[in-house]
């Protein structure tokens, strides 16, 4: 392990920054730390790329929508989570909190429930454990991981934040807990300056 | 950094972790009396290969790959069997933990998710803070390996060919499941049997 260590300590500077792709290099320039957050934001989120669609769905579960086109529009947050992740859990008091505030103004949260386990697949499981957790908000029922692959990419982790703006824009992209006052900073940015609505 | 370390220590605990800790245990009941050797490839390989996946500086593993990578690493593991060597060991621990890491969806808590969104651009010291968060990840499994290293063999001869059946035939399952691209399921039910 030592000697791995050192190798790639030794080979690391080499790597430089690798290719970074445009999008990263945003998401890194926010910062990530909740130490580095603020209530408000000083400039626009920046712009990570169109949001991908959600596909191939086994249902929604808390809504009467059928595809993630129902939600266009909108101020949106999207978590990619499962029900018996403890890290996707720590998060939900979060995101109720934002809900209540925001929700009222026009934002929209999306839980994309990718499961780990067998018995997360279970709709009926999930909408229990949606009640028991306080979820109210829509449920996408991805339950093949297809879209938990596509968005992610060979970055995949659990659970993983996204806010969209009203012109389909990801304006933020979060791994794992924490920064929720940047989540919540995003948000209430594009919900008080709403971007030109594009054809 | 200490932070880091302790959320390694405890996602290690999680289910989440057990898509590693299963092919680990695996290395280490196929390696026998190598195992300390075996995790310490495996460990090495985890940590490289998640690095350079995870910063975006490595392409995605076809499925294929990785399960011929890990069928590779399962062959070396068995093949020397009278006169077992250490580096044969680690070799083998090497090519399934680059699988393993390939595998790997991790449950991200709150130190290790603000290391990650800045893990493309960090470079060394990125690497440095990472390194301590799969440290963390790898002690529980590297110390099964250590116990297993130093149990008397009065204790682990008898048990030396169920243990190599065992790692071995886990290892085939997960390389076959992963080249049909089920390993998902058989992750799934492998972790739910465990937890």
């Amino acid at each position: 392990m030592l000697g791995a260590l050192a190798a790639l300590a030794v080979f690391g500077p080499m790597l430089g920054d690798g290719d970074l792709a445009p999008d990263d290099a945003e998401t890194t320039a926010e910062g990530a730390d909740d130490s580095e957050s603020t209530a408000e934001l000083s400039e626009a989120p920046p712009m990570l790329g169109p949001v991908p669609d959600l596909v191939d769905l086994d249902g929604w579960l808390q809504t009467d929508a059928h595809s993630f086109d129902h939600f266009a529009g909108r101020v949106r947050i999207v978590q990619f989570w499962t029900f018996t992740c403890s890290n996707c859990r720590a998060t939900i008091p979060h995101l109720q909190e934002i809900y209540a505030d925001a929700g009222p103004r026009g934002l929209e949260i999306i839980g994309v429930h990718a499961p780990e386990f067998d018995r997360e697949r279970d709709p009926e499981a999930i909408a229990a454990a949606a009640v028991e957790l306080g979820v109210s908000w829509p449920i996408a029922l991805d339950t093949e991981k297809v879209n938990f692959r596509s968005w992610q990419g060979n970055r995949r982790f659990w659970p993983r934040t996204y806010v969209i703006d009203q012109n389909d824009q990801i304006r933020f992209d979060h791994i794992g807990e924490g920064d929720y006052d940047e989540l919540a900073a995003t948000v209430d940015w594009l919900l008080a300056n709403p971007p030109e609505a594009t054809t | 950094m200490i932070q880091l370390f302790i959320e390694g220590v405890s996602s290690a605990l999680l289910p989440c972790s057990l898509t590693l800790a299963i092919p680990a245990l695996a290395v280490a009941l196929a390696s026998r009396t190598e195992s300390t050797a075996g995790l310490l490839g495996y460990g090495a390989a985890l940590l490289g290969s998640s690095w350079l996946r995870f910063s975006d500086r490595s392409a995605e593993l076809t499925p294929l790959t990785i399960a011929g990578l890990m069928a590779a690493g399962t062959v070396i593991l068995v093949l020397p069997v009278i006169r077992r060597l250490d580096v044969i060991s680690a070799l083998g621990g090497l090519l399934v933990g680059v699988a393993a890491a390939a595998l790997w969806e991790p449950c991200v808590g709150a130190a290790f998710g603000g290391l990650l969104d800045d893990l493309p651009s960090s470079g060394v010291l990125g690497l440095l803070r990472f390194s301590i968060y799969l440290i963390g990840v790898v002690t529980p499994m590297i110390g099964v390996g250590v116990v297993m290293h130093y149990l008397p063999d009065v204790v682990t001869l008898p048990l030396r060919p169920v243990m190599l059946v065992v790692g071995v035939v886990t290892l085939a399952v997960l390389s076959f499941t992963v080249a049909i691209g089920r390993q998902d399921e058989i992750l799934a039910r492998l972790t739910e049997l465990s937890v």
